[in-house]
């Protein structure tokens, strides 16, 4: 399974350039599209799972066109939204039934076995009987992550899959998606929380205002940051001038100041000290330098 | 393919999860349920007073209960629908179903499905219940097709329509509410303003497409039910498909974008030419109807010859009959006649006809046969003709004199509706009636040149059917039959028609005094059996004692050798023509009841045998089967064949003469035919059936409006009857209208009411007796019943027949002098009774007098018989002194103008007591006096509301919305009942005896107001000086609410104007009584004589009457 987008573009209604120009190949396994807030995210996603139009532009899936083989290329789809919480009285497990039988999962018996492993694996077994709009938001999540797996999709596009679950779900879901991942799946992920992506994204995907900042391994991206990351004790008016100067990743306090930790080209301020970056720093690095948007 | 049934199936299920847990749905199908259960309930049980046709045919409740739900659904759908395409823009959960491999139409048709099948629970559900009571009842009953049909015929339309259309708004307004008003505003306006116009087209409820099955003819047009159904149906698909291809979902691919579009169009057009072809039906058959009438009239006035005598052999196979008529034929023409007009359904395909057996020559028409024999026809000449003719019945040729221009093809009876049917030519069941033409005819039938002509051949008429083994035929006559469904009927007397019936019958008979009595029920129906097992024995004496009662009561005898009452399926129509009096169910010797007695009264027997069980406890009689049965069979009999047609009936546009016995006994036994004044051979059966009975009103209630005879005496006061029989085309879905039929009967009984009262009530029937008699077995025509009565009664009539037909001069009648008191004579106390009355008008005239005599038990029962009564011929510019003497104190009096000017036209007095004893004689007996046409001496100006110097304010103030629906409708009659519960806001004009008036006893009366509208009477005065000034009015107070202003009793606030000023007057209701009251003495001017009323009073509503004026 594999994607190939080319030369895509969206432009809404009112003109805004949603998505300017995106070239990009996406293998199997899981891949982090990562951004601020309307950087076109939720846009290629809505796009991947057939629920928008292109503007202009190709999108490959397994060699699917995806303006002519919509029908081929939902059937291989799992899809979690962003926004997952009104439902119609369906009960919990009622909803991953209906999906299923969208799924294309039509033996009866075959669909209660899975809905009865997706309902444990998701941790929601215990309320199968609740009704969906009767659950709690993060059980509403974990709900929205079964439904789209629960047709063994090859191509599973999530969008902010960990929002509203507590750590330990976190980590399950991770796990989950790992596994996944490793049945010639494509994994789709999209968040704005790097953390999920640095652990279980071998490829990921900067967006910014609609265009592709980096493509790459997080790695990679860690690796164009080294040299970059630094860290600094002040106090009083240095931190003001800090704050102002350089864009602030963390800030602890001590007993005399705080120990801050930035990302800069360079820097002469005095007793600084290089760090070893993460994807965090990475991140922010290259929204504010390399994509050109420092604002500092 | 397509469309998955998977992708289908999977969303319609989930949907209807979905909406089987919305509460709204669940307390609609909860009300529905607990209402259509507890109809149910009462509906089936016979002490709920429920109509008996919800018990007697299988398929009254699933029609009902489906209608009642059908509404109600309706409004749900709309909501349902509208909620799904809400939701899925409102619920972010639904991208995740989007993005499932299924098409748009895959989701849309399973949404639909979804909401479907939650309609189908509460269908089943609904229908369970029918089910469920209908089984349980012991004498309801049962059907199961019945069940599948009307789901299919009223729901799914219904629904797939309104699922459609809400879908297709929801898309356009993207508004749910929106949606839901104007929808709402559809079903409403569909309902109470579309509901019939353009031959129900709009009506996609099914409240008014008339779908009533029988069981025994099935349903009456279902092809047609099919199309109307099948038009919403389509058109629902339509918007569905179309609402796919606006989903606001990408397709799966190009074409599944396309296809649905193409589908939605094709649906469309399917629609389309499903209206296309209902109203095509629609129209064909009213063309044709009005082509048949136009040959009808083209042939009319033909000479035509006399059928003496017709052998019919028919085969009845399937659904056809094969028919060798053969007809002896003579010319009683003066003149040679070369072409033979008959009239034959043209259904039936000639296939040969021969003149005493040479093959002739023939044209055919829709309904006409020409036959051009070799040779004229001399006058005298008899011929024997046989016609050879096969096929099927074409029903648009039966009953041609309805009105075409507001044509209806239904009839209503309850909440159904019901096609009407003339006839049937099924494989296991025929009907037929000369109105269906199955047999030729000489010459034509309704031709609205002449419409009331009737003048029918009296044949000797010979029948031979042969049919399947297994079914019986039913025709007049003696009938014989093997047992393999050969059977011949022989009439012993010429008949001006006969019938056929074909069916699973089975027979009951009785021999009663050589006639047979028999009974036809189609197997399954006989319901009444276990009703009458006492009264085998009894039986010849209660029939016996009907007749003989009847035969009292009307003054002849049965003519014939049986009698019958044959089951008919219960579409079968009963209107009636203008020339009998009767509806088409009467046939001689045989009378066709339809399915289980419905359309007849009495025939819920066992709420007759309840009743009856009651009624005798309460007079404390002792309870035996027999006589139980017996007083059922009576009342039964009574009821439906033999009483007064102005008794109310419980039927809509039937009355008590639609099955009356009468028929056979004058009108199927002769004929009075005439073509100048054809109107007088209804008028003749209208007098002869009711001559002996009293029609009598001893009560007006307040609220009454006109009532029938007072419409059609305001009619026949504006045009004669010639010019109603010519071109007044009646509506018959308007109640307030009088028909011409109804006119013929009232103005032809005053015809001959006039006969009876001139030459004496004995004299005169005896007479029409025995000319009767002398002409038994064919027609008469007018000169020779004219000719008999100069040689009995010295005069001819023609002239005022003449006058009758084609003048509008009606009588008037002015009653004064009004005196009740006691005398003695005898040494015994005697009540006096004493008036004048005149009739000043140009034209004879009768009235009858009743007398009730003081009997509190009865004071209050319109239907009391009067103690008294007499008829008194008052002819044109003469006037009588009247005086009765009683020996009891009589309580009041009613006076029935029949046909004249007077309204009200019974004249009810009150005598109040009588307190003054006079030492006079009795004065007894009716006498000329002098006469007069004024009821108030010289010298008196009186100003009436009626007069045109009566004015009053007038406000047109009507909301837009009552003017929207009422744009087309009649402002009606000019007078009404007192609205006492809410008075007009304008003045209205109501009838009373107690007001004045010379002929119209009216007063204008409105809603008590705030001095806003004022009434005013303007006196002619001549000449200055002092008068008395008097104002009529009749007190009328109603307490009905417990609103303090309606409780109070209206006062009057007068301003009288004289020289110089005005006086403003209030008077009390005490201060007022009945009659005149003096108001005071004034001088007046030419210039100051008038007196206004205000509507100002304490009370709910004044009347302003009469006022006059009197010199000093």
């Amino acid at each position: 399974m594999n994607i190939s987008i080319q030369n895509l573009n969206k432009v809404y209604d009112n003109g805004k350039h949603a998505l300017s120009d995106i070239n990009l190949e996406i293998g199997s396994g899981m891949f982090g599209l990562l951004g601020p807030n309307g950087a076109g995210k939720s846009t290629l996603m809505r796009i991947l799972v057939t629920l928008m139009k292109p503007t202009s532009g190709t999108i490959l899936i397994n060699g699917w066109d995806i303006s002519n083989n919509r029908a081929e290329i939902r059937k291989t789809l799992g899809y979690l939204p962003q926004d997952f919480r009104f439902f119609t009285k369906l009960k919990t497990w009622e909803f991953l039934d209906y999906a299923a039988r969208l799924a294309g999962v039509k033996s009866k018996k075959l669909r209660m076995e899975k809905v009865d492993l997706w309902l444990e694996k998701v941790g929601l077994f215990d309320v199968r009987d609740r009704g969906a709009d009767k659950l709690s938001g993060g059980m509403k999540r974990r709900l929205g992550i079964a439904q789209a797996l629960i047709g063994d999709p090859k191509l599973l596009v999530v969008d902010e899959p960990t929002t509203g679950l507590d750590p330990e779900e976190r980590i399950r879901f991770r796990n989950i998606l790992s596994d996944i991942s490793q049945n010639d799946a494509v994994i789709i992920l999209s968040t704005h929380i790097v953390g999920d992506i640095s652990s279980i994204c071998q490829n990921m995907t900067l967006l910014d205002n609609g265009h592709l900042g980096f493509s790459g391994s997080p790695e990679n991206l860690i690796q164009d940051t080294r040299g970059h990351v630094f860290q600094v004790n002040v106090s009083g008016t240095d931190y003001d001038e800090l704050k102002n100067t350089y864009p602030i990743i963390s800030t602890i306090p001590t007993g005399d100041g705080w120990d801050v930790q930035f990302v800069a080209d360079n820097t002469n301020i005095a007793g600084v000290n290089q760090i070893e970056p993460t994807l965090e720093h990475a991140y922010v690095y290259f929204m504010e330098y390399v994509s050109g948007n420092n604002e500092f | 393919m397509a469309f998955s049934l998977n992708s289908i199936s999977t969303v319609g299920i989930y949907e209807m999860r979905t909406l089987l847990r919305s509460w709204f749905f669940r307390i609609f199908a909860g009300l529905s349920v607990i209402g259509i259960g507890i109809f149910n309930i009462a509906a089936n049980l016979t002490n709920s007073g429920a109509p008996f046709i919800y018990r007697a045919l299988p398929a009254s409740l699933p029609y009902v209960n489906l209608l009642v739900l059908n509404v109600g659904q309706a409004i749900v759908a709309v909501f349902l629908a509208s909620e799904f395409l809400k939701q899925d823009r409102k619920n972010d959960t639904v991208e995740v179903i989007y993005a499932r491999s299924m098409t748009n139409a895959e989701y849309i048709l399973g949404k639909t499905l979804g909401i479907l099948l939650v309609f189908f629970i509460l269908n089943v559900l609904i229908l369970s219940i029918g089910i469920g009571f209908s089984f349980l009842s012991n004498d309801s009953a049962k059907g199961i097709l019945e069940y599948l049909y009307y789901p299919l015929l009223i729901s799914v339309p219904t629904l797939v329509y309104v699922l459609g259309l809400s879908f297709f708004l929801m898309i356009v307004t993207k508004n749910q509410a929106i949606t839901f008003i104007i929808l709402l505003g559809y079903i409403a306006a569909s309902i109470f303003y579309l509901d019939t116009r353009f031959y129900q087209i709009f009506d996609f409820i099914a409240y008014q497409i008339p779908m009533m099955k029988s069981s025994v003819g099935g349903f009456a047009d279902l092809e047609t039910t099919i199309i109307h159904r099948g038009i919403y149906f389509f058109i629902g698909l339509s918007l569905i498909f179309f609402t796919i291809t606006r989903l606001d979902r990408l397709p799966q691919s190009k074409s599944f974008k396309f296809l649905p579009g193409l589908i939605s169009i094709i649906f469309l057009l399917v629609g389309a030419l499903l209206i296309y072809t209902y109203l095509n039906n629609k129209l064909e058959v009213i063309n044709e109807k009005k082509q048949m009438i136009g040959l009808n009239n083209q042939y009319h006035s033909y000479s035509v010859i006399t059928i003496d005598s017709c052998n019919l052999s028919l085969i009845h196979s399937n659904k056809n009959i094969s028919v060798k008529a053969i007809i002896s034929s003579k010319n009683n023409n003066e003149a040679s006649i070369d072409t033979l007009i008959f009239s034959l359904n043209p259904g039936l395909k000639v296939e040969s006809i021969n003149i005493d057996n040479t093959d002739v020559n023939y044209v055919r028409d829709k309904q006409i046969l020409k036959i051009i024999p070799d040779s004229k026809v001399l006058p005298g000449q008899t011929n024997s003709i046989q016609i050879n003719y096969s096929g099927t019945i074409n029903e648009n040729t039966c009953f041609l004199d309805q009105n075409l221009d507001d044509f209806t093809d239904y009839f209503s009876f309850e909440i159904f509706k019901f096609k009407k049917r003339y006839a049937w030519l099924e494989q296991d069941f025929v009907l037929l009636t000369n109105e269906a033409l199955w047999y030729p005819i000489s010459g034509v039938s309704f031709s609205n040149e002449n419409p009331s002509a009737y003048s029918p051949d009296f044949t000797v008429y010979k029948l031979d059917v042969s049919t399947k083994p297994s079914l019986m035929a039913i025709s007049q006559g003696k009938a014989e039959t093997d047992s393999t469904g050969n059977f011949s009927f022989s009439p012993e007397h010429p008949l001006p028609k006969i019938s056929l019936l074909i069916g699973d019958y089975e027979k009951k008979s009785i021999d009663v005094d050589s006639v047979e009595y028999g009974i036809y029920t189609i197997k399954g129906n006989d319901y009444y059996s276990e009703y009458f097992t006492d009264i085998y024995d009894s039986l010849p004496g209660v029939i016996r004692d009907l007749k003989n009662e009847y035969e009292a009561e009307i003054g002849f005898t049965y003519p014939f050798n049986r009698f019958a009452l044959a089951e008919v399926p219960v579409q079968f129509l009963l209107d009636k023509h203008l020339w009998t009096i009767t509806s088409d169910a009467v046939q001689p010797e045989i009378t066709f009841y339809t399915e289980k007695g419905l359309m007849m009264e009495e025939t819920d027997l066992k709420k007759r045998k309840r009743r009856t069980e009651r009624s005798m406890r309460r007079e404390k009689e002792e309870i035996t089967p027999t006589e139980l049965q017996s007083r059922i069979l009576k009342r039964f009999t009574r009821g439906n064949f033999m009483a007064n047609h102005t008794e109310w009936y419980m039927f809509d546009r039937m009355d008590r003469n639609t099955m009356s016995f009468f028929p056979n006994y004058v009108t199927f036994k002769t004929n009075l035919s005439s073509s100048k004044w054809p109107a007088v051979n209804l008028s003749l059966q209208a007098y002869l059936k009711d001559r002996y009975s009293n029609p009598v009103s001893n009560y007006r209630w307040f609220s009454q409006d006109l009532s029938k005879e007072e419409k059609i005496n305001l009619e026949l006061k504006d045009d004669p009857l010639s010019d109603y029989d010519k071109f007044w085309k009646t509506d018959e879905n308007d109640e307030d209208e009088i028909a011409l039929y109804d006119l013929i009967l009232a103005k032809g009984d005053y015809l001959f009411s006039i006969f009876r009262a001139r030459y004496g009530e004995e004299e005169f029937n005896d007479f029409i007796d025995e000319f009767i008699e002398n002409n038994s077995w064919h027609s008469f025509t007018l000169e020779s019943l004219d000719s008999a009565m100069r040689l009995q009664f010295g005069e001819s009539v023609l002239n005022e027949i003449n006058n009758w037909y084609y003048g509008k001069s009606l009588p008037g009648f002015m009653i004064a002098g009004l005196e009740t008191y006691k005398v003695h004579e005898e040494e015994r106390t005697k009540y006096q009774v004493k008036f004048k009355i005149a009739n000043p008008e140009s034209t004879d005239g009768v009235v009858t007098i009743n007398i009730f005599l003081d009997n509190p038990n009865e004071q209050n029962d319109r239907n009391a018989e009067p103690d008294f009564t007499k008829k008194l011929y008052i002819p044109a510019k003469s006037a009588k002194d009247v005086g009765f003497v009683f020996s009891t104190e009589p309580a009041r009096m009613n006076i029935y103008t029949h046909i004249s000017q007077n309204l009200p036209n019974t004249l009810i007095y009150d005598f109040g007591s009588f307190d003054q004893l006079r030492k006079t004689k009795a004065i007894e007996g009716i006498k000329d006096c002098a006469l007069f046409d004024k009821t108030l001496p010289d010298g008196e100006i009186v100003i009436d509301n009626e007069d045109s110097t009566f004015k009053f304010t007038f406000e047109n103030k009507v909301s837009y919305l009552k003017r929207l629906v009422n744009k087309n409708m009649d402002p009606g009659y000019e007078y009404s009942g007192i609205r006492f519960w809410n008075p007009p806001t304008n003045w209205n004009q109501v009838l009373r005896s107690g007001f004045y008036g010379k002929y119209i006893r009216s007063a204008a009366y409105t809603k008590s107001g705030l001095d806003d509208k004022v009434a005013t009477w303007d006196a002619p005065v001549a000449e200055k000086g002092y008068y008395d000034v008097y104002f009529h009015t009749e007190k009328i107070n109603i307490n009905w609410s417990r609103s303090r202003r309606q409780t109070k009793k209206s006062d009057y606030n007068f301003t009288v104007y004289y020289e110089g000023g005005k006086d403003e007057l209030n008077f009390t209701d005490a201060d007022v009584e009945n009659g005149w009251n003096y108001m005071g003495t004034w001088f007046i001017t030419p210039e100051t004589a008038k007196v206004e009323l205000s509507n100002k009073s304490v009370g709910p509503m004044v009347f302003a009457d009469a006022v006059k004026w009197i010199k000093n």
